[in-house]
């Protein structure tokens, strides 16, 4: 038995259709438990695209990792990479997780030509913070210069009727069909669903590049590892949109002595520091990120959107190395 | 424009001691304002960061490009697609099923567009565009290639174009949706095109469970063009965050 996922989010009707004294449809029912299907059975978009522009040397094999918080129903995740070959005949291979066995796609060098190439990783249901893992190797001819990376969970057809994706029969909704206490149906399964949704905007922010070409510094004073802060904005919370809590990680490691990260929205500074001199997803702290105000046209409150800024210096060593940034939210249920 | 689907603009939580019993009464207060109101407040935020992409600020030494261009020698006003210009497939938030009121039928979710470029000469003033499109179908609702931006187009609240850029230091850009809505910083698909771009996708959950599921699998696609190649276009940023408003 298992619960479909519709394709598009109902949006039942609750203004009139639920009030003291009158008995609730049972369309109302089912629409309720076919929109917590719908959110359990979503993927989310675990590795929002981030630009690379590294190249990598012909016959290399280069690890790309990325720290994130998968939802517990995924069984799919779909990478999709934007890359140029450099010599015609250029190939990329593909490997999900690190290490494993490799699909070779030929590549374009032309930079108005190219493709970006869907490389599909079955993966069985976990929970919790965990490093993710891309082999990207340059094979055929010449170098491969890697454009952009991104990674989705892909939605789920169906969803089981457990404690692990929280599935509603949506049949034991239907009108007429009696209410009764059990797991995973009737009224009681739309209200366990709802307890336990899984709706999180689940990475705001991911950036990686292999190791081999981290980026460094020696400098004691915090430098900017991007351009510009980027904008981001968190899922609305409440109608005085405080701030939701994400997580800031750095893959960062030390020359010697100890190295620092930080990472900075509108609400303030978070930072932690290193000493390990080989590399470690530090947790560099907890941001308040501010929330969309659905009432404005591009959702952003008081016209003002909110940025994060990721920044890294060397402490007491000589210096510093990051190959990887993530702002995760990891906790249930947005 | 509304704040969103749900009752409040905010969740109650509801614990398993309110309903877990078997033979109590459900508590209308409970299932208006917890679980219904909290199903759809979450369903608001739902929406995905599908693009937080930035180049590096060139301040630490390695760690990939800092920032994305054209061909070296573009011909004038011709578009062009940028160096990771290409931002996707991935799968489009919608509205939409027969249930709730009728002007969330078929709606995808909006989209929060950023763009960040600058022009490598002034004498060469550039225009950036976003089309958010499936791939393949770019090409189609990008706009003459020379010249002012046409009036607006029904159905192409698709398609930001920035202004013209004349600076060579990197801003966030403001421009426009070239659609009816004229958003300054967000873009919209319409329910028609939504349902006109949906396909059937590989959802297998395992090698010998195959699954399929229906997408509207889009990419963001990043242009540019520019009146005198002196003048080349860049870009440093783009972002793209989904959100639940209509």
């Amino acid at each position: 038995m298992s619960a479909n996922v519709p394709h598009l989010r109902p949006v039942p009707e609750i203004d009139t259709a639920i009030r003291a004294g009158e008995p609730v449809r049972g369309d109302t029912w089912m629409g309720l438990g076919g929109l917590a299907n719908w959110m359990n059975g979503h993927g989310s978009m675990i590795v929002p695209w981030h630009f690379s522009g590294h190249t990598i040397s012909n016959g290399a094999t280069d690890t790309y990792r990325y720290n994130v918080s998968p939802k517990a129903q995924t069984r799919m995740r779909v990478w999709v990479v934007l890359a140029r070959a450099n010599s015609v005949g250029g190939q990329l291979e593909i490997a999900a997780p690190s290490g494993a066995s490799r699909t070779t796609y030929r590549l374009s060098t032309v930079r108005d030509r190219v493709v970006p190439v869907v490389f599909r990783e079955l993966v069985t249901t976990s929970t919790g913070t965990q490093e993710i893992t891309l082999d990207l190797k340059a094979s055929g001819t010449g170098t491969v210069t890697v454009d952009a990376v991104s990674c989705y969970e892909q939605t789920r057809a169906s969803i089981g009727l457990d404690t692990t994706d929280w599935g509603v029969d949506l049949e034991s909704l239907r009108p007429r069909q009696p209410i009764f206490d059990a797991a995973n149906v009737s009224h009681p399964g739309v209200c366990d669903a709802y307890d336990n949704l899984d709706a999180r905007r689940t990475s705001l922010l991911q950036w990686s590049v292999p190791t081999g070409d981290s980026a460094h510094t020696t400098s004691a004073s915090y430098l900017a590892l991007f351009e510009t802060p980027l904008r981001v904005l968190a899922p609305i919370r409440n109608v005085s949109l405080s701030p939701m809590d994400y997580v800031a990680y750095a893959y960062i490691k030390a020359t010697g002595g100890s190295v620092f990260a930080q990472a900075t929205t509108a609400a303030g500074a978070v930072s932690n520091s290193t000493s390990s001199t080989s590399y470690t997803w530090l947790n560099v702290g907890t941001l308040s990120v501010a929330c969309e105000d659905l009432s404005a046209s591009d959702g952003v409150p008081a016209g003002s959107v909110d940025t994060i800024k990721i920044e890294v210096k060397v402490g007491t060593g000589t210096r510093v190395d990051i190959a990887g940034v993530s702002v995760i939210r990891e906790t249930k249920p947005q | 424009m509304t704040a969103g689907t749900s009752l409040l603009g905010y969740p109650v939580q509801i614990g398993t001691a309110t309903y877990g019993a078997a033979d109590d009464p459900v508590d209308t207060a409970i299932m208006r304002a917890g679980v219904g109101n909290g199903l759809l407040h979450y369903a608001d935020g739902a929406g995905q960061m599908r693009i937080s992409a930035c180049y590096q600020s060139g301040l630490l030494t390695g760690g990939g490009g800092s920032s994305g261009t054209v061909e070296s020698t573009p011909n004038a006003n011709q578009w062009y697609l940028l160096e990771g210009g290409i931002l996707g497939p991935w799968p489009l938030t919608c509205y939409g099923d027969a249930t709730g009121p009728s002007d969330f039928k078929g709606y995808p979710y909006r989209c929060r567009v950023y763009l960040r470029g600058k022009t490598t000469n002034a004498s060469g003033s550039c225009v950036f565009a976003l089309v958010l499109c499936p791939l393949g179908r770019s090409l189609e609702y990008l706009p003459a290639p020379s010249g002012a931006p046409s009036p607006p187009i029904n159905f192409r609240d698709h398609v930001w174009i920035s202004s013209a850029v004349t600076s060579t230091s990197f801003a966030w850009l403001t421009g426009a949706s070239r659609g009816p809505l004229d958003f300054a910083n967000a873009i919209q698909v319409r329910p028609e095109l939504a349902q006109d771009w949906t396909t059937t996708e590989n959802a297998n959950e395992t090698s010998s469970t195959l699954r399929t599921v229906d997408q509207v699998l889009v990419a963001l696609h990043v242009y540019a063009r520019t009146s005198n190649n002196a003048g080349v276009p860049t870009v440093s940023a783009v972002s793209l965050e989904e959100f639940g408003g209509r």
